[in-house]
């Protein structure tokens, strides 16, 4: 490196000349760089890109699978914990196949039939409560009356106060009424009513629904009220039928003198 | 033999809106196909169609899990209001056969309503029914044209009634 005093006329003509010119080569260099980088590099990543995007695609799609498999095992968690709360009961796992095509009635068909110990009568619960019950079978499929179609009627009681009522179907999927109330019948909001077992179909103590709305009227013996069911049936996959054959009685308190007992 | 066809194809019908249903979550929207293929009947078969309505009846009681009867009945008599009616209209235009699709749609749901009145089944359907009527009945009119080609496929030659 020369000193500033040892720069002679040369070495300044030389800058002189050669700074242009380098200055042009880095113009034309960087120019070139960037054309290359600009475009024909473009050119590889663009492929790269559309390699990426396909990847993209796949992850998603795997993503998706992931979280759809999150779903179900969330689900099927919550329906092996609704089957240890079911006991001894008898039950099998079941797919929705189908729903019925009327706009009235809510019932859904299952890919579990008498084949698999299935029988018309048997309840029908979904991880968070009852949702219906079996109303014919054939060999490898059921059809199942949903809590929430019309002619479904369900005994329930409360399960603070063990007030009795009858729950039936509306036809729709996020409300159903409850009648046979007596008057005095001790019901709030947001009570939870559970199967009370009377009429032998449903087991006792399955969640159906929780009361939105209470009605006495001036005159009758019965008061009304709303529920909204536990289930949601718009987001119901599967379901676990308990057979009847396993179904079990209730233990019986013993016979007071002068009254029947079980034989 | 090919009126059994239409009856497979009722039934094939059926169980895939049943399975479209359960992943569309759609509510109350659900199209009678049947009831499409009853106004087919009318339009292109003679009196001999009713053993097919009877038919039709009976599959879309088995699919809509209603009382047994309750759409058979209401299709005989949609069938036969769409006959009576054919005296006054050209069946052959298609504007007629959508028209006539969509009245018949509103006609027999008001029957069904009128069903559930008389056989004391709750308010809650008949107010469905009301709420969804014309919802359902234009669902039924867009669905009308694949469902009719497909129906005339089956059919083949005996479509060829006056609405063909």
């Amino acid at each position: 490196m020369k000193d500033a005093e040892e720069q002679n006329a040369l070495d300044r003509g030389l800058l002189w000349a050669s700074g242009p010119l380098q200055n042009a080569f880095v113009w034309l260099i960087d120019g070139a760089a960037g054309l290359w980088k600009d475009y024909v590099w473009l050119l590889d990543v663009r492929e790269e890109n559309d390699g990426l995007k396909s990847q993209v695609e796949v992850l998603q799609r795997e993503l998706a699978n992931q979280k759809e498999v999150l779903a179900e095992n969330e689900r099927l968690r919550e329906l092996v914990s609704m089957r240890q709360t079911l006991g001894a009961h008898r039950v099998v796992a079941a797919r929705i196949i189908g729903v019925g095509t009327s706009p009235i009635s809510r019932f859904i068909q299952i890919d579990v039939g008498s084949d698999d110990g299935i029988k018309p009568g048997d309840a029908v619960v979904a991880s968070v409560g009852l949702a219906g019950r079996c109303t014919s079978v054939v060999a490898a499929y059921s059809e199942v009356q949903l809590i929430i179609d019309p002619r479904s009627a369900v005994a329930v009681t409360t399960q603070r106060s063990r007030a009795r009522g009858i729950v039936r179907g509306m036809g729709r999927d996020e409300l159903c009424k409850v009648d046979h109330l007596v008057r005095t019948a001790d019901v709030e909001e947001g009570d939870l009513l559970v199967t009370s077992g009377l009429g032998g179909v449903y087991p006792p103590g399955l969640p159906v629904g929780t009361v939105t709305t209470t009605t006495t009227p001036k005159v009758g013996v019965f008061r009304h009220a709303d529920m909204a069911p536990v289930v949601d049936f718009r987001k119901i996959e599967e379901v676990l039928v308990i057979l009847a054959a396993g179904k079990q009685r209730r233990p019986r308190a013993p016979s007071a003198p002068g009254t029947d007992g079980e034989p | 033999m090919r009126y059994a066809g239409l009856l497979v194809l009722a039934i094939v019908l059926l169980a895939l809106e049943g399975s479209l249903c359960r992943v569309l979550h759609l509510e109350s929207l659900r199209p009678d196909l049947s009831l499409v293929l009853v106004v087919f009947t009318s339009f292109h078969l003679g009196a001999g169609g009713l053993v097919l309505v009877l038919g039709l009846g009976l599959i879309a009681d088995g699919f809509a899990g209603t009382p047994p009867g309750l759409f058979t009945s209401v299709y005989i008599v949609v069938w036969s209001a769409v006959r009576g009616s054919m005296r006054f209209v050209i069946p052959g235009i298609r504007s007629v056969q959508m028209i006539t699709i969509f009245l018949a749609s509103v006609f027999s749901y008001l029957l069904v309503a009128l069903m559930y009145f008389a056989l004391d089944l709750g308010q809650g359907p008949i107010a469905i029914l009301l709420t969804w009527m014309l919802p359902l009945a234009l669902a039924n009119v867009l669905l009308a044209l694949p469902v009719w080609a497909l129906a005339r496929r089956v059919l083949g030659p005996l479509a060829s009634g006056p609405g063909h």
